[in-house]
């Protein structure tokens, strides 16, 4: 009898402790959610502006200024363009001469100079 | 109870014992009876505890909800440009304000704040300090570190407020489109104005068809004529032929956004939109076009152009005169007045009404905008007027009115109207002039820059093809000869018109290089050639062989010659 009181006592002298611990817990989480968010709103803000000062920071004649002063690139015009079917057909590659099979010059393609017709 | 006690008294006296054992008897059934009841409370209450915990699931989520962060709110929305680049938006800044009643010494304090406030009169804030009030405005809008430096005064009576100002990072670039708010963030002008209860009301930002890159390239450009040719003003209109939305819109002079309350009237003054000009030459586009709509004339037709033509107490010349027979094409690549007036005259002055009506310059620019021009028609419509607008004299529109009308020649037909918010659904527009007359067109366009007055703005391989247009200026008393109005509006790439370009400069000064020429060939068409060869690279046009056999068939045309007459010796 007096030990099932003992029990009992501890069960309900543990679940008060849980329950503290829990409800602390929770009022502690409450309270860093409440941060986090003055945090988010915080953060918002800033990246609000940024976002004004980067659209500042990039507007086009400062770009063309910069870019003026510290890179050698020119504005893109109507030569530098080029569809992808206008690009020549990658050559073919050169026969090579076999390592250790060394059977004089006439393995090596001989290609016909064209030079001649200009000059 | 007390009945009872006097009963069992009374009977007490007869039986003692008899007496107690009932007593003891009741209260064992009260006992019985009052375990029974809290038995049966215990019982239901703990029943309830496991329906709760462990049968009854819906009603309580596993993860408890708690409402999100608040978004970030403003005032007013952000507007964008169609590639989500941010023109104007809302910063939160602090407004510094008085309460006089609090200010101890309202000269030295005046003193100590014109010292960091270096704007500001020191007599004129002593005066506001010395009100009897309990609140006056000292500035608004401060600098963070305004703000710091006010802080570090430490003087009493001086309060900061939080407001929202409007900023604008872009500045100047595209002020005339989205125009500004004031102090107190209501929309005073542009799309700050005209959008200002969608503005307030929503949260999204207003994405505009404007790009500010080539906002950039037009407004340089524009720049750089105005400049070279020492001109009051000028116009630059880049528009989607397809959809009427306007990539560009440029008026110069123009001013910061961010400033807009102490720039001058004139720089507010937007020349696109608001201003309404006779625009000269380039009228013959819609005068050809609607003449080889309504059938009045072919390509193969063509006028007597020698004599200028008198009527009443005007003559009518031709400014690059050729005097000869002059076929319709003819008329129109070498901007011959005499043709164009002949031309009218056979479409008549009924036809001609219709049709600029459809094309839009008989009414009010239809734009998102407060500023927007309504044409100046002539009332009545006599066969005079007939005469003069066919050569784009006595019909004042905006600049806008003539790029919009432009793309319906070009675009196939259709009209779309001019927008400045990004369409994300393709345009319907109504049919103007049908496909054919749009091809012929476009021919006639492209003969113009390769043989005509607008060589200057060939772009190589980007088929531009386009008209000049030089006005006389009108003042006091008639026309101002030396005051040009010189514009040149062309399309690109003509096999199949993407956009349309409108480059105007007000009142231009001939110079050396221009042979002292200030016409719209000479001041207007090499800015559009060159916008054309920055832009192209920014929206994946490519240049494409001029010579290729299914270009020259459909844009090259081969001049008529006069009917059973030969070519004379004045060409």
């Amino acid at each position: 009898m007096r030990r099932s009181l003992l029990l009992w006592f501890g069960l309900v002298f543990g679940t008060a402790v849980t329950f503290f611990l829990i409800s602390t817990d929770v009022r502690r989480q409450r309270e860093e959610l409440a941060d986090l968010h003055r945090e988010i709103y915080r953060h918002q803000q800033a990246l609000h502006v940024l976002k004004a000062e980067w659209s500042y920071l990039n507007r086009p004649d400062r770009l063309a200024r910069l870019i003026e002063k510290h890179l050698e690139l020119t504005p893109i015009d109507a030569h530098h363009l080029a569809p992808l079917a206008a690009i020549p057909p990658r050559p073919r590659p050169l026969a090579e001469p076999t390592v250790g099979h060394v059977t004089g010059p006439a393995t090596t393609p001989t290609t016909a100079p064209t030079t001649g017709a200009g000059q | 109870m007390i009945a009872r006690r006097r009963q069992s008294v009374s009977r007490g006296k007869v039986s003692l014992v008899t007496g107690m054992e009932r007593a003891a008897q009741i209260a064992r059934s009260r006992l019985l009876f009052a375990a029974v009841v809290f038995a049966v409370g215990f019982v239901v209450m703990a029943a309830r505890v496991v329906d709760v915990a462990i049968l009854t699931d819906g009603n309580e989520p596993r993860l408890a909800r708690v409402p999100a962060a608040a978004p970030l709110a403003t005032g007013r929305a952000d507007i964008v440009d169609r590639n989500g680049v941010l023109l104007a938006t809302s910063l939160r800044a602090a407004s510094l304000y008085a309460d006089p009643t609090e200010i101890i010494d309202p000269a030295a304090a005046a003193a100590q704040l014109t010292g960091v406030l270096t704007d500001l009169k020191p007599a004129h804030i002593a005066a506001k300090l010395v009100q009897p009030k309990r609140f006056v405005w000292i500035k608004r809008h401060l600098t963070p570190a305004e703000t710091f430096a006010v802080n570090r005064l430490g003087i009493p009576g001086l309060h900061f407020q939080t407001e929202e100002r409007r900023v604008y990072p872009h500045g100047a670039l595209a002020a005339h489109v989205t125009g500004f708010a004031g102090v107190d963030d209501t929309g005073l002008a542009g799309l700050e104005k005209a959008l200002d209860s969608r503005i307030r009301g929503d949260q999204t930002p207003v994405r505009t068809s404007i790009d500010v890159r080539l906002q950039h390239i037009v407004r340089q450009e524009v720049q750089r004529q105005i400049d070279d040719f020492s001109a009051v003003g000028g116009v630059g209109v880049v528009m989607a032929v397809d959809s009427g939305e306007v990539h560009a819109l440029v008026s110069l002079p123009d001013f910061d956004a961010n400033r807009a309350e102490v720039t001058p009237p004139e720089a507010r003054f937007n020349r696109a939109t608001l201003g309404v000009y006779e625009m000269g030459s380039t009228f013959k586009i819609f005068n050809t076009a609607m003449a080889l709509e309504s059938g009045a004339v072919t390509l193969r037709d063509g006028y007597d152009a020698t004599k200028p033509i008198r009527i009443a107490r005007f003559t009518i010349s031709d400014y690059h005169a050729q005097k000869r027979w002059l076929s319709v094409p003819e008329i129109f690549m070498y901007s011959s007045n005499i043709g164009s007036v002949k031309i009218a005259l056979d479409v008549g002055t009924e036809d001609q009404r219709a049709f600029l009506a459809r094309l839009g310059f008989l009414d009010r620019l239809a734009l998102e905008l407060p500023e927007t021009g309504t044409p100046m028609t002539p009332r009545p419509w006599r066969q005079i007027n007939t005469m003069t607008i066919s050569y784009g004299h006595g019909l004042s529109v905006t600049p806008l009115h003539l790029a919009g009308a432009v793309s319906t020649v070009v675009n196939g037909g259709l009209r779309h109207a001019p927008t400045l918010l990004a369409q994300d659904t393709p345009a319907t527009g109504q049919r103007v002039f049908s496909a054919d007359t749009s091809k012929a067109m476009r021919r006639l366009l492209r003969l113009v820059v390769k043989s005509g007055t607008g060589r200057n703005a060939d772009a190589r391989g980007f088929l531009v093809g386009g008209k000049t247009g030089t006005a006389e200026k009108s003042g006091v008393g008639g026309y101002r000869r030396k005051a040009l109005l010189s514009s040149f509006v062309a399309a690109f790439p003509l096999n199949a018109p993407k956009f349309v370009i409108l480059v105007m400069v007000d009142e231009p000064k001939g110079n050396e290089r221009s042979h002292g020429y200030a016409t719209g060939g000479w001041v207007a068409a090499p800015a559009v050639k060159r916008i054309v060869a920055r832009m192209a690279p920014l929206y994946g046009i490519l240049p494409i062989d001029e010579n290729a056999p299914e270009i020259r068939r459909d844009l090259e045309m081969k001049l008529p010659t006069p009917k059973g007459g030969n070519r004379l010796a004045s060409f």
